[in-house]
């Protein structure tokens, strides 16, 4: 078979295949290769780490299950950081498929059965408005919603009697699979720490804000969240999948020299043919 | 619909509502916090009939698809009638149904889904990503040293290779980010103005001009 065909026509169904096997093949044969922790996933967790007992924190989950495989993780670890630490956490989400997120967060990091639900914690559920509700939450949590996800009204949580305004947050995670401006606009600027998470192809728009001090941290997709369950000793998902991450990573980097070895091949060989 | 009814009320809100929140936030005003806290709460008011309209829409079109038995659409309509009237249930009535349902069936989907476009990805870095051009080199350059940035494996390949991608995102990466996020600010601000003013109306369902 010609070579430069094959490498310019590789079948869509070869490149699939092979990427299966490449996702599977540390799953059987793990590398157990170490994972740096880089200086961002070190600062949102000491930001988390330095709190006191009882501190009130908050997360927001904007997401839905599509982003889930990535963004889960680092909201699970970090709620299971937070019990460690025995701080009071408050949930809410500015996107529509957030609650039930927030819920299995809550249910998986222990916080429902080693803590009281509305003096230790509380899921808010949906706030509809996007911005407009994430600048309200900041300002006057109480004007934005009456009743929490379940229906309980506000004034009969006593952990809400704590939370006015942003300020009465020592930190507070914004969780999110599109863009982060508007957490930008709406949440910094005051005392709180605001750490990001989100997905890794918008690592370069949050250095912009580390660059800033607008944040103290980021965690960068299942990178960040593998780094964070290391540093807080909570191994999951993130440590798991870290093998494979830097098995079809390669595998991406030998498609695009592959693919353009072909191109230059053929190109060449055009260029011959003219001659 | 009137005149007065479909664009001069719309648009004096909106211009009302434009300016007081613009002034409220540099000026100290007595009293002005609490309008403005109620006039988010308006907009999470109205976002929330914005969804339920949305709800209705998907039952409107999908009941007309079944009903025409619309080739190849209507089995999905009732696949998606279906599972709204089962979450909407479960959800209201019996929870640890929708939770269930939720966490085992719903992410899954969803993540199945998402799984199907990265396997496309790949497909795509083969098939599209040629050097034509100084740019489209400089372009696969970043991409790869970011690959291998995200890959922990890069560390143990060659010691500095890492700090390559965190380089690319921190310098160039960023320095081409600010400028994004600048000009797409200064845009944001124009188009508020013009909207403000009245110039822009487009979300009243009004063509521009050259339209």
């Amino acid at each position: 078979m010609d070579l430069v065909k094959f490498l310019n026509q590789m079948d869509r169904k070869i490149i699939f295949l092979l990427l299966i096997i490449f996702s599977f093949l540390p799953v059987i044969f793990p590398l157990g290769l170490p994972v740096p922790i880089q200086e961002i996933t070190k600062l949102s967790f000491d930001a988390l780490d330095e709190l006191s007992p009882g501190d009130l924190i908050a997360i927001s989950f904007d997401y839905a299950g599509g982003s889930a495989a990535e963004l889960y993780p680092q909201n699970l670890v970090m709620m299971k950081h937070a019990l460690d630490k025995d701080l009071r956490i408050i949930t809410i989400a500015f996107a529509i498929g957030g609650p039930e997120m927030a819920e299995k967060c809550i249910r998986e990091s222990g916080y429902e059965s080693a803590k009281e639900y509305g003096v230790d914690y509380v899921n808010l559920g949906y706030a509809a408005g996007f911005e407009t509700a994430m600048s309200a939450f900041a300002s006057d949590p109480h004007s934005l919603l009456a009743k929490d996800f379940y229906g309980t009204p506000l004034e009969n949580i006593p952990i809400m009697d704590d939370f006015h305004n942003i300020e009465d947050l020592k930190f507070i995670a914004f969780t999110t699979s599109t863009s982060q401006d508007h957490y930008i606009r709406q949440w910094t600027g005051y005392s709180t720490k605001v750490v990001g998470c989100i997905q890794s192809l918008y690592f370069s728009v949050m250095n912009v804000y580390m660059g800033t001090g607008q944040i103290v941290g980021f965690i960068n997709g299942l990178r960040g969240s593998a780094e964070y369950e290391l540093l807080s000793n909570h191994l999951g998902v993130g440590v798991m999948t870290m093998d494979q991450a830097s098995v079809t990573h390669l595998y991406a980097i030998l498609l695009l020299v592959v693919g353009n070895i072909g191109y230059f091949a053929l190109r060449s060989r055009g260029k011959r043919g003219e001659a | 619909m009137s005149e007065i009814l479909r664009r001069q009320i719309p648009l004096s809100i909106f211009i009302l509502a434009t300016f007081w929140i613009f002034f409220e936030f540099f000026l100290n005003i007595p009293g002005g916090p609490a309008i403005t806290s109620e006039l988010s709460r308006w907009v999470t008011c109205v976002v929330s009939f914005s969804i339920l309209l949305g709800a209705l829409n998907l039952i409107r079109i999908n009941i007309r698809n079944i009903a025409q038995k619309k080739e190849g659409e209507w089995i999905h309509g009732v696949v998606i009638l279906g599972s709204l009237a089962v979450m909407f249930f479960a959800g209201l009535f019996y929870k640890p149904v929708f939770t269930w349902s939720y966490d085992n069936i719903y992410i899954g989907l969803n993540v199945a889904l998402m799984c199907f476009v990265g396997f496309y990805y790949y497909s795509a870095m083969y098939r599209t990503f040629k050097v034509r051009n100084a740019i489209s080199l400089v372009t696969m350059l970043a991409c790869i040293s970011m690959l291998f940035t995200n890959a922990p494996i890069s560390g143990a390949i060659w010691g500095p290779l890492p700090a390559i991608g965190l380089w690319v995102a921190s310098v160039p990466g960023m320095g081409a980010w600010r400028g994004f996020i600048m000009s797409a600010a200064l845009g944001m601000f124009a188009m508020a103005i013009r909207a403000a003013l009245g110039i822009e109306r487009a979300y009243i369902g009004e063509k521009r001009e050259s339209e």
